[in-house]
C-alpha cells in the first residue's frame, strides 16, 4: 500500500464510524521502490491529497524527515518539494501490518501490499 | 460380443505397409490429404475420446464423417458398411463427428477399409452437403459408451433393492391396457408413460398441486419406498409416480426434472432390462451409469439439480462382461418407476411459463449468502484462471480512460486482475475489489488496489474524479444492493465527477445475427470457437431492435434508452449450444451396494487449495462474452464460453465472515440456489434475469484413473457458477433515476452490455 493510496482510505464505512479519517498505520514492514517521476502529473495529485494525513502516515511509517508540513505554494513548479511529494506518495510502501479507525480502534490488515478493507457483515 | 473382437486384433497381425500401399494406389494424388487427415484423427481421437488408433487391422473401424455431427444416420452407415462383412454395432455419438463400426470379424473391417477409406458418399435431402469418410482402426469404444465406475456427485445406486419376484408382481401390476382417465397414462413419442398421484403436464414441464389423479401411489410400492427411506438418502415420502416403459430402441432426451416441481432426492427403480444412463454435467462431463434389474436410482443434490440425465435410443449397451472386458448386451423391454414429492409450487402464468423461479430473496442476508457462494468465492478460486486467460480492456472504456485530463484521480470498482489500471498511466487509479486473489495480481503488477466491497467502499466521500464500475453490479441479488452500490460509487465522486457503469446485458438477441450462429451445428462445444457476422446484419439487427422487435417486449421502463450502438464491425457470439434439453422429468435409477452408500458433498480446504493450485495449467473457457475479442485482426470474434457447475467451495478467508463462519451449510446453500435459480446455457438467451453462469476451469488432467468406489465424487469439479443479475434494456437507466444525486449523461449498449456515464450532481 503505497500512502497515495492510503491517503485515499477511510474507515467510515465502519457502522458509527463518521469521519474515519485519516486511518493510523501500524507498519511492520515498510519498502521504498524507485518509481520513474513525473512531475507533471504530481503537481495535478497534489489538490486531491489531504496533506496532513500524508504527513500523519508518513510520521506512522517513520518516513517523514524534511517532508514539508505544508504544500508549497508554488508547489507545481517547486521540484524540490515535488520530489519530496513523489518520494512519500509513490515510493514508500508499507507490505506488511495494520491501518487503525481512528474513532473506533478497528484495524484492517495490510498483508502483501494490500489493505484489506473488508468488514463482518455486522459492522457495515 | 465385443469382448472377443477386442482380443482378436492381437492375431490379425497385418502390416500397415502393405495398408498404406494399398490405399495409395487406390487413392493416387490423394493419399497425402488422406494421411493426413488420419493423423489429424489420431490426434482428435487421442485428446478428446481418450481412444488410440491402432497400427494394424481391428474389427473396429472409427469413420470420421460419418457421425451425427456431420448429418450422417445410422442407417446410412449401414447401409454403406454392411456390404464388406456381418457388423455387430454401429456406434453414433452424439455431437460427434465420427461414428465406430464394429465388425464380427478383422477380414471384413479390412475390407471396408480398403473400400471406403477416402470414400465420398454424396448430399441427401436432409444432409446438404457430401461427406468423405477417413477411417481408422480402434480396439476400443470411447469409454463414455461404456459404463462408469464414477458416479455423479449426489447419485446412489442401490442393487438388488428388491427382488426379482417383487419386481414381477409390481410390472404385473401395471394395467396398461385400461387406463382410467386419459392423464394418467400417454403413448409419448419414445416410451410409454402412467403417472399416479399428479399427472407430470408434459406441455407445462410441471405438476398441478390442485389436480392430484384419482389412484395414488400404489400400495403395493409401499415395500420399496419404505427401504429406500430407510436408506436415509431421501427425505420426503413420494407422492407421486411416473411409470415409464422403454422398448428395445427407445430412450428419453437428456433433461433434470423440473426443479421447482419436486423436492431433492428423486428415485428411480429399474425392472426388466438394464440400460445405460447417461448423466452429462453442463461442462460436457459424460458419465455412462449401468442401470441393472432391480437396482434402485437415487437423484440428491448436484445429480438432481446440475446434471442431466437421459438415455440414449439404442437396441444395445455395452457393459462388463461377466469374465472381465466389455460386452454387448441388448436391450429389453424395460420399465422404470420414478417416485418423486411435489414441492406444491405452482407454476406461474407467465409469458414463458418459467418464471417461477424468479428469485426470492427473502432479506438482504440471504442475498449476501448467495453472493459470497456464487460471487466472491467463486473469483478467488478462479482468480488466477480468470486472470489469464483475459483480457485485454475493453476499447470503449479505455477510450475513455485515455482521454482523462493528466492527474484524473479514478477509482476502479470490481477491478479484477488491474486490466483498465494501466490503461493510462498520467492518471492515478485506484482499484477495489472483493477478490483478494484478483488484488494480489494486481499488485503484482504494480497497480495500486485495495480488498474492498462495493456496499462499503472504504475511499473518502467526493474526493475521486471519476469511478469505473466494469461488470460488477449484476453481481448483486436484489435491487435494493444494486441502488445502494450506485449509490456508494456516486459518494466517493466530488460534484461533477463522472460515473462510468457497465452490467451484461440480457439482450444478447440484440444482434440477432447471433441466433443463427446458435444453429449452427458443426462446432465441437468444447472449444472456443471463431465466429463472425458482417457489418451488414449487424447494422439491420440493430435497427429491428430499436424498432419493436423482442427488445421492446421486454422493456418495462417507458422510456428508450440511446441503445443500439453497435460501432464494431463484428460481433462475438457466445458458445456452442451445449443443450439439454430441459424436457420433462422422470426416469432415473441405479446403485451401489447398500453398505457403499455414501453422497459426495463436501471438499475439504485441502483438495480446494489443490484444485486452485492446479489453475494455472489449466485451459480455460472465458466468462460472459467479451466485447474486446471481436477486435481480433482476422475479423473474428473469438468467443469463449463457460459451463457449469456447483463444486462445494469451502473457504477460508476473509470472506467468510460474511458467513458467521458456518461454511457447514455451504453444500445446502448452494443446492438452495441451484433449485432456485436457472443454470444459464452458454450460447442461448437468457431466459430469465437473474442466473447462475457457469464458469469451466477445463482440467485437462482430469481423466482421474483411479477410482475408489462406487460413490458420486467429483474430485475434478472445476467448473463454478456465478450469480448474475442481467439488464433488461432500460434497467440501469432507471436504477440510476432513482437517486437524486445523479443524472444519466448517456447510456449505450456496447457488446452485450448495458452501459451509463453518470454525473455526480450537487446536492442541493
Amino acid at each position: 500500500m503505497k500512502l497515495i493510496t492510503h491517503n485515499m482510505l477511510t474507515s467510515n464505512i465502519i457502522k458509527g464510524v463518521t469521519k474515519g479519517y485519516p486511518l493510523g498505520i501500524i507498519p511492520r514492514k515498510v519498502e521504498v521502490k524507485d518509481v520513474d517521476y513525473n512531475p507533471e502529473f504530481l503537481a495535478r495529485m497534489i489538490p486531491n491529497m489531504d496533506w496532513s494525513a500524508v504527513c500523519k502516515a508518513a510520521k506512522d511509517v517513520g518516513h517523514d524527515e524534511g517532508l514539508p508540513q505544508e504544500i508549497a505554494p508554488n508547489f507545481t513548479e517547486n521540484d524540490e518539494f515535488l520530489k519530496a511529494a513523489h518520494r512519500v506518495l509513490l515510493e514508500i510502501e508499507v507490505v506488511e501490518g495494520d491501518l487503525v479507525c481512528p474513532e473506533s480502534g478497528r484495524k484492517f490488515p495490510v498483508s502483501n501490499g494490500v489493505p484489506n478493507m473488508l468488514l463482518k457483515e455486522e459492522e457495515a | 460380443m465385443l469382448d472377443s473382437f477386442l482380443q482378436n486384433d492381437t492375431v490379425h497381425l497385418c502390416n500397415i505397409k502393405n495398408m498404406e500401399a494399398l490405399s495409395d494406389i487406390k487413392l493416387g494424388k490423394t493419399g497425402k490429404k488422406l494421411k493426413k487427415k488420419q493423423a489429424r484423427l489420431r490426434h482428435t481421437l487421442l485428446k478428446h475420446d481418450g481412444i488410440e488408433i491402432q497400427d494394424r487391422p481391428t474389427n473396429i473401424l472409427c469413420v470420421n464423417n460419418a457421425g451425427l455431427d456431420t448429418g450422417m444416420t445410422r442407417d446410412e452407415v449401414f447401409e454403406v458398411f454392411c456390404k464388406y462383412g456381418e457388423t455387430d454395432d454401429i456406434l453414433m455419438l452424439p455431437k460427434k463427428p465420427y461414428c465406430f463400426v464394429c465388425y464380427k470379424l478383422v477380414e471384413n473391417a479390412e475390407e471396408a477399409y480398403v473400400h471406403l477409406n477416402g470414400y465420398t458418399i454424396p448430399a441427401t435431402d436432409t444432409r446438404k452437403t457430401s461427406c468423405t469418410f477417413y477411417i481408422s482402426f480402434v480396439s476400443k469404444v470411447p469409454e463414455s459408451l461404456s459404463p462408469s465406475n464414477k458416479l455423479p456427485p449426489g447419485l446412489i445406486l442401490l442393487h438388488d433393492i428388491i427382488s426379482k419376484e417383487y419386481g414381477q408382481r409390481l410390472l404385473d401390476s401395471i394395467n396398461w391396457k385400461e387406463p382410467t382417465i386419459q392423464a394418467q397414462q400417454r403413448e409419448l413419442k419414445h416410451r410409454r408413460v402412467k403417472h399416479y398421484g399428479y399427472e407430470f403436464k408434459y406441455g407445462i414441464n410441471n405438476v398441478d398441486p390442485d389436480d392430484p389423479l384419482p389412484e395414488g401411489i400404489p400400495t403395493l410400492c409401499n415395500d420399496v419406498i419404505k427401504q429406500a427411506l430407510q436408506t436415509g438418502h431421501v427425505k420426503f415420502t413420494p407422492d407421486q409416480l411416473t411409470i415409464n416403459q422403454y422398448e428395445p430402441g427407445q430412450g428419453i432426451p437428456p433433461h433434470v426434472d423440473t426443479p421447482s416441481a419436486f423436492e431433492d432426492g428423486i428415485m428411480s427403480l429399474s425392472l426388466g432390462s438394464q440400460v445405460l444412463m447417461d448423466f452429462r454435467h453442463p461442462d460436457g462431463q459424460h458419465l455412462s451409469v449401468l442401470l441393472p434389474p432391480c437396482s434402485l436410482l437415487i437423484m440428491t443434490g448436484e445429480s438432481r439439480y446440475i446434471w442431466s440425465h437421459g438415455i440414449t435410443p439404442r437396441k444395445s449397451d455395452i457393459i462388463p462382461a461377466p469374465g472381465g472386458g466389455l460386452t454387448l448386451a441388448p436391450r429389453g423391454l424395460r420399465t422404470s418407476f420414478t417416485f418423486r414429492k411435489i414441492t406444491g409450487v405452482k407454476e406461474s402464468q407467465t409469458l414463458e411459463g418459467r418464471d417461477y423461479k424468479h428469485t426470492v430473496l427473502e432479506n438482504d442476508d440471504a442475498a449476501a449468502k448467495l453472493e459470497n457462494v456464487h460471487v466472491h468465492q467463486v473469483y478467488d478460486n478462479i482468480a488466477d484462471h480468470f486472470s489469464g486467460t483475459r483480457h485485454s480492456p475493453w476499447p470503449r472504456i479505455s477510450e475513455f480512460l485515455k482521454q482523462l485530463p493528466v492527474g484524473s484521480l479514478v477509482a476502479d470498482i470490481g477491478c479484477g486482475n488491474g486490466k483498465y489500471l494501466g490503461v493510462n498511466n498520467q492518471i492515478c487509479m485506484i482499484g477495489s475489489d472483493r477478490s483478494q486473489n484478483l488484488v494480489k495480481i494486481c499488485r503484482e503488477r504494480n497497480y495500486l488496489a485495495i480488498i474492498s466491497d462495493i456496499l462499503s467502499i472504504p475511499l473518502r466521500t467526493e474526493s475521486f474524479d471519476v469511478a469505473i464500475c466494469i461488470a460488477v453490479i449484476h453481481h448483486l441479488s436484489t435491487k435494493d444492493r444494486r441502488l445502494r452500490a450506485l449509490s456508494e460509487l456516486l459518494r466517493i465522486v466530488r460534484p461533477k465527477g463522472k460515473v462510468l457503469v457497465y452490467v451484461w446485458a440480457m439482450e444478447q438477441e440484440l444482434h440477432q445475427v447471433k441466433s443463427k450462429y446458435l444453429k449452427e451445428k458443426h462446432f465441437d462445444n468444447t472449444e472456443p470457437m471463431l465466429l463472425s457476422c458482417d457489418q451488414q446484419e449487424v447494422e439491420k439487427s440493430s435497427k429491428s431492435c430499436n424498432d419493436l422487435g423482442e427488445m421492446a417486449r421486454l422493456q418495462s421502463q417507458t422510456e428508450a434508452c440511446s441503445a443500439s450502438i453497435i460501432e464494431d464491425k463484428k460481433c462475438s457470439v457466445a458458445g456452442s449450444p451445449n443443450i439439454q434439453a430441459k424436457h420433462e422429468c422422470t426416469d432415473i435409477v441405479e446403485s451401489p451396494n447398500l453398505n457403499k452408500l455414501t453422497i459426495c458433498h463436501d471438499h475439504s480446504n485441502k483438495e480446494l487449495t489443490e484444485s486452485s493450485k492446479k489453475l494455472n495449467d489449466q485451459h480455460i473457457m472465458v466468462d460472459h462474452f467479451d466485447p474486446c475479442s471481436s477486435s481480433s485482426e482476422n475479423g473474428n470474434a473469438s468467443v469463449a464460453m463457460e459451463k457449469i457447475v456447483a463444486i462445494d467451495t469451502k473457504q477460508t478467508g476473509p470472506q467468510i465472515d460474511l458467513e458467521n463462519g458456518h461454511t457447514d451449510s455451504q453444500s445446502e446453500e448452494k443446492m438452495k440456489w441451484a433449485k432456485r435459480l436457472e443454470v444459464h446455457v452458454n450460447r442461448t438467451q437468457f431466459k430469465q434475469q437473474d442466473i447462475l453462469v457457469p464458469w469451466q476451469l477445463k482440467n485437462k488432467t482430469q481423466n482421474n484413473k483411479d477410482i475408489k468406489s462406487e460413490i458420486g465424487e467429483c474430485k475434478d469439479a472445476s467448473t463454478f457458477h456465478r450469480f448474475y443479475h442481467v439488464f433488461k434494456q432500460g434497467e440501469l437507466e432507471a436504477l440510476c433515476r432513482e437517486l437524486e444525486c445523479c443524472k444519466v449523461i448517456n447510456s449505450y449498449y456496447d457488446q452485450g452490455n448495458w452501459a451509463v456515464m453518470l454525473e455526480k450532481v450537487v446536492a442541493l
